[in-house]
């Protein structure tokens, strides 16, 4: 017998038993089928659904409501700052992007963060960016015989023994170096003017508007520069919040006096940078100006004896190629002219490359001098992001003539804005225009000298450049052809100096009869086991007694600092000087003594006088 | 009399059986009352040739019988195609046949048609879970001569199932009858399937040396 004859041979067993054997599930076999498929097909829908939302690109935020102020006149500008998304933000590319982001997946890689801007950072001077008639802000200042310095009140000096005084805790940037008065300027949002005889608070400002971008004192003027956000909180739309506040003398919150308003056309942005001009003994508020809209990336400002300078970078997008494209750096400048105690917005101008801080300016003879950083990165676009794939370096000096509005000058244009052709043009030597970054620039008279790097700098492609601008028709550059790692350089009046980070390494240059430096007079000083910590409160310079303090971290793994001072007056970098820290210690140069400020107090050392 | 719990069904029900006579009666479940009809009652529509008695049928057994039909096939389309032609080959027994267990009538009706069709197109298409029963029973058959009285071969497999245990017999009516994969006969009784295996095995044997002992050679 075959088995499927047994199999119909079973076919008529006794009902009761197909009764009784009547599988329960089986009865509902169609049912868990029909169940089943469609629980496939709602996966599957939903699978598919999935995948459109991870593609999806991210809800913009929420707009606040701002109905309620209808009527004001300022309604058109808040209505267009209100739709718009914060400039400098991080965007997502879709939902996925923002899911990986969060699982640590799929960030940018070294490379880019290199060289990508931080949001909303700031940056200060490394070099000497001092203009005639200008003082800027320091940590140390020394006020007749006085010491000032935010830990530690105030050093009497005076006596033999320095004395400590105690009353009144001084804070943030110091100012004025002159008459009676010591300007305290708290990271924005606090200024203080002390009478040092008395020790006692002149005049104040408690709270002003924003993030402290830069101040200075411009003959009787304090000038400070802000930068601030429009709330997206709808509650705070209104007329006011436009215009930054300022509670002074105890007096509460008013709006800015005489504030005026620089509206681009596309409102891009809810950042805005504001620039305030004080009396800077009474600290009475004179006039003000905003200049809204403006990039979050990487700000910076110049204060003159004329003018403010205010720079913001990004990144814009140019356009595709295929599967890539690249972004460009791009600088905005804006000029506001100092005219007595107001301000007048006298224009902006947008350019090609980076600032990285104030020391990249100059302003000359009615010509705003500016180096910048060319930056391409080049993207190869992505499901999840788009991912950094190449970059490319460059260096452009503009001359940007002031004015009644800014404009780029010169004859050897082969561009619209470009004056000076690219470094790297001028110079066949081994430096390539594409590779070329800026370490850090310096000014003296006509000359402009920058410390770049070959990308990435870790190849220690080092160079010195300097550019001779006395002849804006003949400009002519010189290359140090020495590897040197620049990341300040200072003026001396006979001599001028670059110091390079990493590893210690001071140049001393001569200055020539006919301007500019002497590339093959440089004498250098070197030491293997410290770095120089390359911060403006890092250095002292003393031009009159031709002294240069640094602080240094040795390198070993106890995160050692020293302070050394060096004497050039010869020429020669010579060691005078090198008093261990406890922390990051600052230094200042009075009357053939060297004060170093430290977490552990104060101490003295003689280095005589010149 | 006793009662016989199932849940084959949407609605709760007591098989009543007893004293020769075997109907269903339906119990109110609390979530509403049963809409099925009696067995007894489909098969008077039958009889009366009302159209609503395939209707009836489907409503009660289609998925019963779509079940069987599968199991043998594995196949959606061919099993529909079985359930319909049960519900024909019943609306032209029914008269004159009268079942008390629509139910089995119905079954018997799904499963001979699938296993003939399946028969019939084996060559063309094996389903790999009907090969595998073949395969199992091959063990209860002889080399020897074939029995020709299919009437002895069937009262002697009713006389086999009547003497297994109850546990032991539902498996092997589900598994060789019904026709159902290994894992729903575990599933149902909670016991694994390794367990299922040896059950079916021992009742094989069984089954054999019973026939042997009867003189029937299949």
């Amino acid at each position: 017998m075959k088995p499927e004859e047994l199999f119909f041979a079973m076919q008529d067993i006794d009902d009761e038993y197909v009764t009784e054997a009547m599988p329960k599930d089986k009865a509902a076999v169609k049912r868990k089928r029909f169940i089943k498929r469609m629980s496939w097909i709602a996966a599957c829908l939903a699978l598919f659904l999935v995948n459109v939302w991870l593609f999806l690109p991210p809800p913009s935020p929420a707009v606040p409501d701002i109905s309620a102020f209808e009527g004001d006149p300022d309604y058109e500008l808040i209505e267009k700052i209100n739709s718009v998304v914060d400039h400098g933000e991080k965007q997502y590319k879709n939902n996925l992007a923002i899911i990986c982001n969060k699982l640590g997946i799929g960030t940018l890689d070294g490379d880019e963060m290199v060289i990508l801007p931080y949001e909303g950072e700031i940056k200060t001077a490394y070099g000497d960016a001092g203009e005639p008639g200008v003082i800027t802000s320091e940590r140390v200042k020394v006020v007749g015989d006085k010491i000032y310095y935010s830990s530690y009140n105030e050093l009497d000096i005076s006596e033999e023994i320095p004395q400590r005084v105690n009353g009144i805790h001084y804070g943030g940037e110091l100012l004025t170096g002159e008459g009676n008065t010591v300007i305290s300027v708290q990271a924005g949002d606090h200024i203080d003017v002390y009478d040092k005889e008395t020790k006692k608070i002149l005049s104040y400002v408690s709270s002003i508007s924003g993030t402290l971008v830069t101040c200075a004192t411009v003959g009787e003027s304090l000038i400070v520069v802000t930068k601030w956000r429009i709330p997206t909180n709808g509650d705070a739309y209104s007329g006011d919040v436009l215009t930054p506040d300022i509670a002074a003398d105890g007096n509460g919150f008013a709006d800015l006096k005489n504030h005026s308003k620089v509206l681009p056309d596309n409102i891009t942005s809810r950042y805005c940078i504001t620039v305030t001009l004080f009396d800077r003994n009474s600290l009475e508020q004179k006039n003000a100006i905003t200049v809204y809209s403006v990039s979050n990336d990487c700000t910076t400002a110049h204060i003159t004896a004329e003018n403010v300078f205010i720079t913001t970078s990004e990144y814009e997008r140019l356009s595709s190629d295929g599967l890539k494209y690249t972004k460009e750096g791009k600088t905005d400048i804006y000029r506001i002219a100092i005219s007595g105690d107001k301000l007048e917005y006298r224009g902006d101008i947008n350019i090609q490359g980076f600032i990285e801080d104030e020391s990249y300016m100059d302003e000359k003879d009615g010509v705003l001098r500016v180096v910048s950083e060319n930056r391409w990165l080049v993207y190869k676009k992505g499901l999840i992001s788009d991912k950094f794939f190449d970059k490319e370096y460059g260096v452009s000096l503009y001359l940007i003539s002031l004015g009644d509005e800014m404009s780029v000058v010169g004859s050897n244009d082969t561009s619209d804005t470009l004056f000076v052709s690219r470094i790297g043009e001028i110079s066949a030597d081994r430096i390539l225009l594409n590779d070329l970054c800026v370490y850090t620039v310096g000014y003296d008279g006509d000359f402009v000298y920058i410390g770049t790097s070959l990308y990435p700098v870790q190849d220690s492609l080092h160079s010195f450049c300097q550019v001779d601008l006395s002849d804006i028709d003949d400009i002519t550059f010189k290359n140090t052809k020495k590897m040197q790692w620049f990341t300040t350089l200072i003026d001396y009046g006979e001599y001028f100096v670059g110091v390079g980070d990493d590893e210690v390494e001071i140049c001393v240059y001569k200055k020539s009869a006919e301007g500019g430096i002497d590339i093959e007079s440089v004498y250098t000083y070197t030491d293997h086991s410290k770095r120089y910590e390359y911060y403006m409160d890092g250095l002292f310079i003393d031009r009159e007694r031709m002294l240069l303090g640094l602080r240094l971290l040795t390198f070993n793994d106890k995160y050692e600092f020293e302070y050394e001072v060096f004497d050039i007056s010869e020429g020669i970098p010579h060691k005078v000087l090198s008093i261990p820290c406890d922390g990051k210690g600052v230094a200042i140069y009075v009357e053939g003594w060297v004060y170093v400020f430290d977490d552990a107090g104060v101490r003295r050392e003689w280095v005589g006088e010149s | 009399m006793r009662f016989q719990k199932t849940r084959n069904q949407p609605c709760e029900k007591y098989v009543i059986i007893g004293e020769g006579q075997r109907f269903l009666i339906e119990k109110y479940s609390g979530k509403g009352h049963c809409s099925e009809m009696e067995d007894a009652k489909i098969v008077e529509l039958y009889w009366s040739r009302s159209e609503d008695a395939i209707k009836e049928s489907r409503d009660k057994y289609g998925a019963y019988c779509y079940a069987i039909a599968y199991n043998v096939l594995y196949s959606d389309p061919d099993a529909e195609e079985c359930v319909s032609d049960t519900y024909m080959n019943a609306w032209e027994n029914i008269p004159p046949k009268k079942p008390v267990l629509l139910g089995a009538f119905l079954g018997k009706i799904t499963r001979n048609i699938a296993l003939n069709r399946y028969v019939h197109d084996r060559a063309q298409k094996r389903s790999g879970g009907t090969e595998v029963l073949f395969e199992e029973v091959e063990g209860i058959l002889t080399d020897g001569e074939d029995i020709m009285d299919t009437v002895a071969l069937r009262d002697a497999i009713n006389s086999f199932l009547g003497e297994l245990r109850k546990k032991d017999r539902v498996v092997f009516v589900q598994r060789y009858w019904y026709m159902c994969p290994v894992s729903d006969i575990s599933r149902e009784f909670g016991i694994s399937e390794s367990a299922v295996k040896v059950i079916l095995h021992r009742t094989r044997n069984k089954f054999r040396d019973y026939l042997n002992e009867r003189g029937i050679n299949i």
